[in-house]
């Protein structure tokens, strides 16, 4: 069992409050939403669950879900649903020739070919296809969801600014081995 | 290699700034060690981040060493062990395929150039492919299906780039761990997808010049040689998502001692260099040095 004050990253003995705050901030990381459709789905679902352990145990008997609610898989039927199962078990290939098999192109069939492309790290044929069931089926959560995370594979790394003043090289010496420059730059 | 994977150096602190030069000169080193000297001239920036992506455990403490650019003052290198071992053998691997490739490319002079390179390095290349023959095998497999899908002018972005992000995928291949090797696969082939599609971007005009292939001119509808606005930020936000995912995988990854270079390279230094590639600042950076 690991430290659970080293799970959430605080030192022994903080507060509550503070414990409370890391928590919140680890859950959001590796919230199930944020790896939705991530091969590493099941890898955030053990870290998430880490997490939770390590709150409840700091928190002596604090009630926090333990990720249950992920997995959607279940309740669908149909050619569909057998398409979904091939997903899940991570048979992309399985799931792609099943999905061409089927005549019927609903928005549900382009949203899967969106996912199986999402897994695939596809991303721009991933949009393409959540655009298409959104725009078909535009009252759908899951759907609409997916277009508009489409563009950053479901998970939000912090935008930064962009300017390109950083990407200089730091040290362009060896391409330009023999250059004499060594006799002006000093040891920098 | 493409150069593309740089840290935000004004966002490292000094230390982390003296870690990455550290650990470029060790690279560097240890390619004149495995390899020869004239080994010395493959290193690169995008080698460096493997060194940093694969290594595992406690920080090593830099050594002073002879740098031949800088003949007259030591500099610090961290020291050759398995993982800057194995970031040498792939630089070679690797430079050598791009030499390869060029040779069938580009303009005269730079065929031969790439020939006579490749002699050069045809010793030190049969060294790294004896002792890493499973990557070097994917490699060749996946150059090959890169050239068979340019030939077929294959009009998918993410099937062009699947090819090259296949291939960098297999330096992950250093794990003996499923887990840690699953997160850096993945993390790998979002850098490498991000590597083939900034290229092609950068690529563009001078492609569109002597009709060599680039996946943007069959994917998107080009106007006047380059990408409308919608078309734009459509690539950007595709080439993001790559970004993301490498974040994600990253985000799960234990904790190493550079890890705050990794951070910065991924949130920071791939997002700037695909925006300065975007409106074509990138290659002129640095000028006036």
């Amino acid at each position: 069992m690991k430290d659970p004050y080293e799970v959430l990253g605080v030192p022994h003995g903080t507060s509550e409050e503070e414990i409370k705050k890391a928590y919140r901030e680890l859950a959001r990381k590796y919230h199930p939403d944020n790896y939705a459709n991530n091969p590493l789905a099941d890898l955030a679902q053990e870290k998430m669950k880490e997490i939770n352990e390590a709150y409840d145990m700091l928190t002596k008997g604090g009630t926090t879900d333990s990720g249950s609610s992920y997995s959607n898989s279940s309740g669908y039927s149909g050619s569909l649903g057998e398409v979904r199962r091939l997903i899940q078990l991570g048979n992309l290939d399985g799931a792609e020739a099943k999905l061409n098999a089927i005549a019927n192109h609903n928005a549900e069939w382009y949203y899967l070919r969106g996912v199986i492309a999402q897994r695939r790290g596809w991303m721009d044929e991933a949009a393409q296809n959540f655009r298409i069931a959104a725009n078909m089926e535009p009252t759908n959560f899951e759907y609409t969801r997916a277009a508009g995370t489409a563009g950053n594979g479901g998970y939000t790394y912090r935008q930064t600014q962009y300017d390109n003043s950083g990407t200089d090289d730091l040290c362009n010496c060896c391409s330009t081995l023999m250059c004499l420059n060594c006799l002006c730059n000093g040891c920098r | 290699m493409f150069g593309y994977v740089l840290p935000r150096r004004d966002k490292l602190s000094e230390a982390e700034n003296d870690r990455y030069r550290a650990a470029y000169c060790g690279l560097c080193r240890c390619l004149k060690e495995r390899y020869g000297f004239r080994a010395r001239f493959l290193v690169n920036y995008d080698m460096t981040f493997l060194y940093f992506l694969l290594q595992e455990g406690q920080a090593k403490q830099p050594e002073r060493c002879f740098c031949p650019a800088k003949p007259f003052c030591k500099k610090d290198c961290l020291p050759p062990d398995g993982v800057m071992d194995y970031a040498a053998d792939m630089t070679v691997l690797l430079s050598c395929w791009k030499l390869r490739d060029a040779r069938h490319d580009d303009g005269f002079f730079k065929r031969m150039a790439a020939g006579f390179c490749l002699r050069l390095y045809k010793r030190a290349f049969q060294k790294a492919s004896a002792a890493r023959g499973k990557e070097n095998c994917v490699f060749a497999e996946q150059l090959a299906r890169l050239s068979s899908l340019e030939e077929q002018r294959c009009e998918s972005i993410d099937r062009a780039a699947d090819a090259f992000a296949t291939l960098l995928k297999a330096c992950a291949g250093y794990h003996a761990d499923e887990n840690l090797r699953r997160m850096k696969e993945l993390l790998l082939y979002h850098v490498g997808r991000f590597l083939y599609l900034t290229d092609a971007l950068e690529d563009l005009p001078k492609d569109n010049r002597t009709g060599a292939y680039n996946p943007l001119r069959y994917r998107y509808r080009l106007q006047d040689g380059a990408l409308t606005q919608a078309d734009r930020e459509q690539f950007m936000e595709t080439v993001d998502a790559s970004i993301s995912m490498a974040a994600s995988a990253l985000e799960l990854l234990p904790e190493t001692a550079d890890r705050a270079i990794l951070h910065n390279i991924i949130y920071n230094g791939l997002p700037a260099v695909l925006h300065s590639v975007a409106d074509g600042s990138f290659r002129k950076r640095g000028t006036g040095k």
